[in-house]
């Protein structure tokens, strides 16, 4: 007997034939995340749109040829975002998160309380900065994302176990860091 | 069930102690620009109108226009079928005889050879015997082998050929090859062709 399709594979199939309204849903349901993603890896609002814009495009082009996704849509829609991020620090020679501190606040007139907060998220970013690539990327989608390991691994072409490896790695050195600044 | 001393209970230990600071990092991004959003919707939506539109199967395509062509195919065809079968039976005068003429041209094409060329020879001569028995006008072309009767005078089958004195000594002296064929232009008036002129085939061969 055969299987009935998942809500996914009816709704793509209304994308592959060009239906406005399940274009939009598509948009609408699944952009948000990808925008956040990208905005939290590259850090430039205008920048995350711009890739946001260019994975949905990527999405349309792979619906059209019916190439289909090894673990879920959401999975394959990371892994296409992921893979944007790669080709634009690629491409212009910059790494995750290092925009972040072009937004460091400085505001010496703040009182103590902001000021000190303000100077913790200095030391997370330097933290997160201090990480390799991979190690970034492991955590933000872990932790950001809220994916599971099996999800981050498929994302990242890598085993379940190295993504394991390579989050343990990230969280310890992240731990070491934030323990140092304490001290 | 998790031991406290497994990788994976000290990464969540871990994870829970600094994941509200990594989520006070990442929630520095501002908001998303709702123009922009917008805008990038758009887009989407009409490029995925119009892949669907690409990548639309071929064989509905196909098959429309195969269908086209063939409705068209069928009215030519019928058109031409048509045309030939109605001027086939036309002789020279008749409204339908130049699109007779005009499809054995088109012919020619394909079958030309000397002896298609003497079947359309012996064709146009018999449509102007037809002509002049019928008793009707027309203006003719065709190639013929004139021969002369004991009172002078020359004929292409019964009807006679009206030819001035000219003409006559031309026939009379034809230079032609073997044969003795002429092209004649004329008249066919009272079953009687009247000659305007002759061309013996030593020209009318080479220019063929």
């Amino acid at each position: 007997m055969a299987s009935l399709p998942s809500p996914e594979e009816s709704l793509l199939e209304a994308v592959r034939r060009g239906n406005r309204s399940a274009l939009a849903t598509v948009y609408d349901l699944y952009s948000p995340a990808i925008y956040r993603y990208l905005a939290r890896r590259t850090g430039d609002v205008r920048i995350a749109e711009d890739l946001t814009g260019t994975v949905f495009l990527k999405v349309l082009e792979a619906v059209q040829k019916r190439q289909v996704w090894t673990t879920t849509f959401v999975g394959w829609l990371y892994r296409i975002a992921h893979n944007a991020v790669i080709d634009y620090f690629r491409r212009t020679g910059r790494r995750s998160e290092e925009i972040l501190d072009e937004t460091l606040l400085s505001d010496a007139a703040a009182p103590d309380w902001l000021a000190e907060r303000a100077a913790r998220r200095a030391t997370v970013r330097q933290a997160l900065n201090a990480l390799t690539e991979e190690q970034a990327q492991v955590v933000l989608l872990r932790f950001g994302e809220g994916l599971s390991h099996q999800e981050v691994a498929a994302i990242m072409g890598k085993s379940e176990g190295a993504v394991k490896l390579l989050q343990h790695r990230a969280l310890h050195a992240l731990r070491r860091i934030l323990i140092e600044e304490e001290l | 069930m998790t031991r406290r001393s497994s990788p994976e209970y000290l990464d969540n230990e871990i994870a829970d102690l600094i994941g509200a600071e990594l989520e006070s990092v990442w929630a520095e991004i501002p908001p998303r620009p709702e123009s922009c959003a917008a805008a990038n919707k758009a887009a989407f939506i009409a490029a995925g109108v119009r892949l669907a539109g690409e990548h639309r199967p071929m064989r509905v395509l196909s098959l429309r226009v195969f269908r086209y062509a063939a409705i068209f195919a069928f009215m030519l065809v019928s058109t031409f079928a048509g045309a030939r079968a109605l001027s086939a039976q036309s002789l020279p005068g008749d409204t339908l005889y130049p699109v007779k003429l005009s499809l054995e041209n088109a012919d020619r094409l394909f079958y030309e050879s000397d002896s298609w060329q003497s079947q359309q020879e012996a064709r146009r001569l018999a449509e102007v015997l037809a002509v002049a028995a019928y008793g009707e006008d027309a203006s003719v072309s065709f190639v013929a082998t004139p021969t002369r009767t004991e009172d002078g005078r020359w004929i292409v089958g019964n009807v006679p050929l009206m030819v001035t004195a000219e003409q006559s000594l031309m026939l009379g002296n034809q230079c032609v090859r073997n044969d003795n064929t002429v092209r004649i232009f004329g008249q066919v008036r009272d079953g009687a062709v009247y000659v305007t002129a002759l061309t013996p085939s030593c020209f009318y061969l080479a220019s063929r």
